[in-house]
């Protein structure tokens, strides 16, 4: 798999980013060869559970997200004058949006820096570019007010070396309490933006199991499969019989290893990221259920289940996805909210309200149903820069900035961020749902500006049935034992480990190369950085268990 | 010299047409599948079932698309003027390297440019210094000169007769005159050349827009196209309500990828005439 920042990739089972705690060996240079739990020593700021809003659906399964099926009637006030002073506040942001309109045509962003009293100027990272433009951004040393920070090595290099601001002193303990909406932050989300015991920034929220795979039912139902698949040798079938079913351009599996591998994995129960048992660290790739799922992928190639350009499908993710509305493809692996909220799947669901319906992948023999990979709670750190910081007050202002983006779901606020203000794009009378105003397009002008800080919630009609999909998922769920722990290896060696994972695993699953060279694959993954960080990590974990 | 038989004749056609469709049949791919509706599907991956421009109106019916359009037209025609323009009297000024102190150490200088870059921080830092971030000539300045168009118009410039520029000297004329009047009209071919060059470079940036550009709305089409094409930005973003259930994404992505690439297109055929004179002779001394 590529070590591209596309969100699928980020939520790949196995492969859930642990959000980089980072190397504070006390001084250590880069390449100490440490994996480091820096959460030691942090001290969490207090929790403040969010304010209970009228029709709330709250799972007793932790991680998923709260649900509103509507709006409340009333909205709470959270944040009582404009956070902002009026100055320039410039932020560093990563999108996976199109381009916003600028100022001067946005009816938004005007809205925006008059309510938050500010003059908002975000510098935009396409994803999949986030790299390049980080890398640039740290070396000009002119750094913006906030900066939304993946879990890369740059990300780490600069935290350490003082780049972004220690918040403790003003966030620690009680004193979150001036910043009401931050303090809803949970305790375990503060653990994985630490660094060296401070915090350095805020969480990106990240439901415990983001997306949900869905299949094209009716295709199934056509083709004599009433009911989701039950094991692996189901889902083979089902998914075979769509690319024959005679359909030109029709193919029951799109990208690979892509969606299907991430299913593979979830039926043969393979572990997430590492296997931790007796002090050692297995990784995912050594287990026996990682062979048999990769045998599993080679049936369903041979079974011609795939695209024929899966490979290609597979680096193209623009394009894999567009699939899914298009209707080509015949199984689907995206946030759940998209099925909800307005935009290219919902649009799709609507017009056949009969097609793509959610499913959970089974174990592999029909024995309850696969295993997933539960991520921290964390997407990214939100990181106010040590610059900004340097005057007090402004810090404060960047704080009452944050929190107000920060606003619970029900909260004038929230909604302000989520649909404009009032006549703008939508109008709401009496309490009742937000109607959109005709001829305006609220998506296109606000998702890039308003991305980040805001609580994840299912905020939308048929919230119930995501959140009873999204707990069996993390019901099933368990996350990398190595969360929140950061290895110099791995971080030098996975752009060649990434490479090699393509020249062997994709090549075997399409039949270039013998199963048999797993073995081989998995020998040379070990001697180039594999064995290194399984080194690094057991020290640390071993660290971590002794703090405990 | 013999002529080729009859059956040679016929596997060079055959030969050519396989390699002619390999590279046409992508392009082909493209501009089909921009104007297939949904629900249809290209038949042999090629031949539509039926068509629509509904992915055009709605890719020009937004503001996104056309505004990076005019950003890609405004940066390519005046960074090739001014490319043009710098590279030809650099070019001029450097035939004489025998004559103006200086000017042989500036020809190495500009000769190690081709050999090692400073590099994506580097560069950055520079642009940054410079107070071009975030400003349309970050997209030009840095690459308005190339040194190997610079040396195919030296190497041209030295082919025309010295006596002509003698005479013209001798005649009172500057140095000025001499490369406007005589010259520039004597090396159309090789201007062609290099404006093309120039013009297709600069339409294509993409990398130099990423790292330098932070106001979206300045992004040139590539970088926008990336957004929609590579990164699969949701394509409802293309604002056009009308548009909805009228068009498949893969459709409007395809669109967006022939936009992009036609208008370069259609400038190469007015260049075409000088182009294959200016490539060679500007290449080949003696």
């Amino acid at each position: 798999m590529s070590h591209r920042f596309t969100r699928r990739s980020l939520m790949a089972a196995g492969g859930i980013a642990p959000l980089a705690a980072l190397a504070a060996c006390s001084g250590e240079s880069p390449g100490a060869g440490v994996a480091i739990d820096n959460a030691t020593g942090l001290e969490l700021p207090n929790h403040t559970p969010p304010p209970e809003v009228e029709g709330a659906i709250i799972s007793d399964v932790e991680g998923v997200p709260p649900g509103y099926e509507k709006l409340p009637a009333e909205l709470i006030r959270t944040v009582e004058a404009p956070p902002g002073d009026g100055s320039v506040v410039t932020e560093f942001k990563i999108t996976w949006d199109a381009p916003a309109p600028p100022l001067e045509e946005n009816v938004f962003w005007q809205s925006y820096n008059e309510k938050l009293n500010v003059d908002y100027q975000p510098q935009i990272a396409p994803a999949a570019n986030y790299d390049e433009r980080l890398a640039t951004l740290l070396a000009g040393g002119d750094l913006p007010d906030i900066v939304q920070l993946l879990d890369t090595a740059q990300s780490a290099r600069a935290i350490r070396d003082g780049a972004f601001a220690d918040l403790s002193p003003l966030l620690a303990g009680s004193a979150i309490d001036e910043w009401p909406n931050l303090a809803n932050i949970r305790e375990d989300q503060w653990r994985y933006v630490a660094y060296d015991g401070k915090i350095v920034g805020f969480p990106i929220d990240l439901p415990a199991y983001n997306n949900e795979f869905r299949y094209r039912q009716d295709w199934a139902e056509e083709n004599g499969y009433p009911d989701p698949p039950a094991d692996a040798e189901e889902f083979k079938e089902l998914f075979s019989s769509f690319s024959k079913m005679g359909v030109d351009g029709r193919y029951g599996l799109a990208d690979a290893p892509g969606t299907a591998m991430i299913a593979a994995n979830a039926m043969f129960h393979v572990p997430i990221g590492w296997r931790y048992e007796n002090g050692s660290l297995t990784y995912h790739q050594e287990t026996e259920e990682f062979a048999e799922a990769v045998r599993f992928m080679t049936e369903l190639w041979k079974e011609g289940a795939f695209h024929p350009d899966a490979l290609a499908l597979d680096a193209n993710i623009g394009q894999t996805l567009s699939m899914i509305p298009a209707g080509t493809v015949g199984i689907s692996w995206i946030a759940t909210a998209n099925w909800y909220n307005p935009g290219v799947y919902y649009d799709a669901l609507q017009e056949a309200p009969d097609s793509w319906a959610a499913f959970v992948p089974p174990h592999h023999e029909g024995d309850g149903t696969g295993l997933f990979g539960r991520s921290t709670g964390v997407f990214a750190r939100v990181g106010i820069s040590s610059q900004a910081a340097e005057d007090e007050e402004r810090l404060k202002m960047l704080l009452d900035y944050c929190n107000y983006l920060r606003a619970p779901f029900g909260s004038e606020e929230h909604y302000f961020l989520h649909h404009g203000a009032e006549g703008d794009y939508f109008t709401r009378s009496g309490g009742g749902d937000p109607q959109p105003v005709e001829g305006t397009s609220f998506q296109p002008e606000a998702a890039q500006l308003t991305y980040g800080l805001a609580p994840v919630v299912y905020d939308f009609p048929g919230a119930a049935d995501a959140i009873e999909i999204n707990e069996q998922y993390v019901n099933n769920s368990e996350m990398d034992p190595c969360a929140g722990l950061f290895s110099d290896a791995a971080t030098r060696a996975q752009p060649q480990l990434d490479e090699l994972f393509e020249s062997y695993i994709n090549q075997i699953i399409v039949g270039n190369r013998p199963l048999t060279d797993l073995d081989v694959y998995l020998e040379q993954w070990r001697s180039r950085g594999g064995d290194d960080m399984r080194t690094e990590f057991e020290e640390a974990l071993k660290a971590r268990e002794n703090e405990e | 010299m013999e002529k080729p038989s009859a059956l040679v004749r016929i596997a060079k056609v055959v030969a050519i047409a396989i390699i002619v469709t390999l590279m046409l049949y992508p392009f082909a791919y493209v501009i089909l599948a921009s104007l297939t509706p949904p629900g249809e599907t290209l038949r042999f991956g090629l031949i539509p079932s039926d068509w629509t421009l509904d992915a055009y109106r709605s890719v020009l019916a937004g503001r996104i698309i056309p505004r990076a359009l005019m950003v890609s037209v405004g940066i390519t025609v005046v960074g090739t003027v001014l490319s043009v323009g710098f590279t030809t009297m650099l070019a001029f000024g450097l035939t004489r390297t025998k004559d103006i102190p200086g000017s042989k150490g500036v020809l190495y200088v500009v000769l190690f440019t081709m050999l090692f870059g400073a590099g994506l921080i580097p560069n950055f830092i520079l642009v940054k210094e410079l107070g071009l971030l975030n400003s349309y000539w970050s997209l030009i300045l840095p690459g308005l000169i190339s040194a190997f168009n610079m040396l195919v118009v030296r190497n041209f410039f030295m082919q025309i007769p010295a006596e002509l520029t003698d005479s013209a000297r001798i005649d009172g004329a500057s140095d000025r005159q001499v490369f406007v009047r005589i010259m520039l009209p004597l090396s159309k071919a090789v201007i062609a050349v290099i404006a093309l060059f120039y013009a297709v470079g600069y339409w294509n940036a993409f990398f130099n827009a990423l790292i330098y550009i932070q106001d979206t709305s300045k992004w040139p089409i590539q970088l926008v196209l990336n957004t929609y094409a590579v990164q699969g930005s949701p394509i409802s973003s293309i604002e056009n309500p009308n548009a909805a259930g009228s068009v498949t994404p893969h459709a409007i992505q395809m669109a967006i990828v022939v936009l992009a690439t036609l208008p370069i297109l259609c400038v190469y055929p007015f260049a075409q005439r000088f182009f294959t004179k200016g490539v060679l002779t500007g290449a080949i001394k003696g």
